[in-house]
């Protein structure tokens, strides 16, 4: 495993700095748990428990949209006419995030949800006025985040007992797909991190109120991780299972 | 400026995330025990009992998230828009976004004072939000804007339309949203060409 020296390395690759007109064109990153797309899976819902130990990017300002988050996405539709050029058209999405929002300010150690549905565009939502703590890898503050059906075309998103809020006017198509872990935008290379752990990922079968299930169908046993390296710039993100239901992930840039 | 909880936390950010590695190379990115049959476990009140009070290794402990400042209805923010300075700043936040949303010289500006956030956003962008302080909304067309984050395999959202809502009192961005009709300011209140 080269991942230290590589992470040396990146500090060489400054020169692929690039500029603010092209930042929301550039590719993300991302160390997840994900579910492969099951029909008639996870219909009603997904809940995970998320311990943040850290989330930090180096510079966040009107030119340089770096973040960091933690957070968890539920894609409430994956029949063809929810999909354009092979992604996902509208979800649900709740965490915490460091850096840069898409209104151009910036946050740290932020609660967030938001949403895209048909016909209503994309929507996000942010809390500094609810509190949290980070945890550590000895010490863990798990929180729970939970999008579930609460009545027709309607979500309601919850972090550590807070309701956030409620995704409405979303009637979600047929399947589903449940992701968890850490989204790195990269802007500027400069020193970002991302510390936690995931944990407890469950599913919440139809109809609403229907049974939940301890697990994310195709998850643990060593399966679900995905490390998608899109930036072409040179972080190390690393996802490992710590048991067959708890995972680690970092991710680092210097 | 950087961003993140703490100072000390980034001064040992890289130690951390060395050991982080540390422990992927140990355990062989491998994960332990076998399989089971998915187990049903009822409602979710008894979904997290049951788990904190169970686990493979160790008990695990639920901690519970903080609302510090639910915010309250207040009138003044619709005074406060009739303020040259308050105008001044909401317009340089909206080009700033636009900007930012890949827009720089959007065709419109517009805002409207709001006593409810969650009024607000109903209008905006449909969601219930668990938050009633006075905002601001400001909206831009011109687009199309482009929004910064996305689900994995995901694209970039856009919209022809961008808005903001931020809080009258600190002028945090509380609300983003990018859609491809402009929502009707004026079932808020209003509207103030910025």
């Amino acid at each position: 495993m080269t991942l230290p020296m590589r992470m040396v390395s990146a500090v060489a690759v400054t020169a692929a700095v690039l500029t603010a007109n092209t930042v929301r064109a550039q590719p993300h990153d991302y160390a997840i748990l994900e579910t492969p797309n099951i029909p008639s899976d996870a219909n009603s819902g997904e809940s995970i428990w998320i311990n943040t130990y850290l989330l930090s990017v180096e510079y966040c300002n009107s030119t340089n949209d770096n973040f960091v988050n933690h957070e968890m996405w539920y894609i409430t539709c994956t029949s063809s006419s929810c999909i354009n050029n092979g992604s996902p058209k509208y979800w649900v999405e709740v965490g915490i995030k460091s850096g840069a929002t898409s209104g151009s300010g910036c946050v740290y150690d932020t609660i967030f949800w938001a949403d895209s549905r048909p016909g209503g565009g994309y929507n996000e939502h942010y809390y500094p006025n609810v509190g949290w703590n980070t945890g550590s890898p000895s010490n863990p503050a798990w929180y729970d985040m939970g999008i579930t059906n609460s009545a027709s075309c309607t979500w309601s998103v919850v972090f550590g007992g807070v309701n956030l809020g409620i995704s409405t006017s979303n009637c979600a198509g047929s399947g589903r797909i449940l992701e968890a872990g850490i989204e790195h935008k990269v802007n500027v290379q400069e020193a970002d991190y991302a510390l936690g752990n995931l944990t407890n990922w469950v599913e919440e079968e139809s109809p609403s109120g229907g049974p939940w299930l301890d697990q994310w169908d195709g998850v643990g046993n060593g399966n679900g991780i995905a490390i998608q390296w899109n930036s072409g710039l040179t972080p190390e993100a690393l996802m490992t299972f710590v048991s067959n239901t708890e995972t680690e992930e970092g991710l680092g840039q210097d | 400026m950087r961003y993140g909880k703490g100072q000390h936390r980034m001064n040992r950010a890289t130690s951390v995330f060395l050991a982080l590695t540390a422990l992927v190379v140990l355990s062989g990115c491998s994960s332990s025990g076998g399989g089971s049959p998915p187990e049903i476990i009822g409602t979710p009140a008894a979904r997290l009992a049951s788990a904190t009070t169970t686990s493979s290794a160790t008990s695990l402990v639920l901690s519970t998230a903080t609302i510090l400042e639910a915010g309250s209805s207040d009138a003044a923010a619709q005074v406060a828009l009739g303020d040259a300075t308050v105008r001044a700043r909401l317009r340089s936040m909206a080009l700033v976004a636009s900007s930012g949303a890949g827009v720089s010289s959007p065709t419109t500006i517009l805002a409207v004072a709001a006593s409810d956030h969650q009024a607000a956003q109903t209008i905006i962008s449909g969601a219930t939000i668990a938050d009633h302080a006075p905002v601001y909304v400001v909206e831009m067309t011109g687009g199309p804007f482009t929004a910064n984050q996305y689900p994995p395999g995901g694209q970039a959202p856009q919209g022809d339309v961008l808005t903001l809502t931020i809080d009258a009192q600190t002028y945090q961005v509380r609300d983003v949203g990018f859609h491809p009709v402009a929502p009707d300011l004026t079932q808020i209140g209003s509207v103030m060409t910025l």
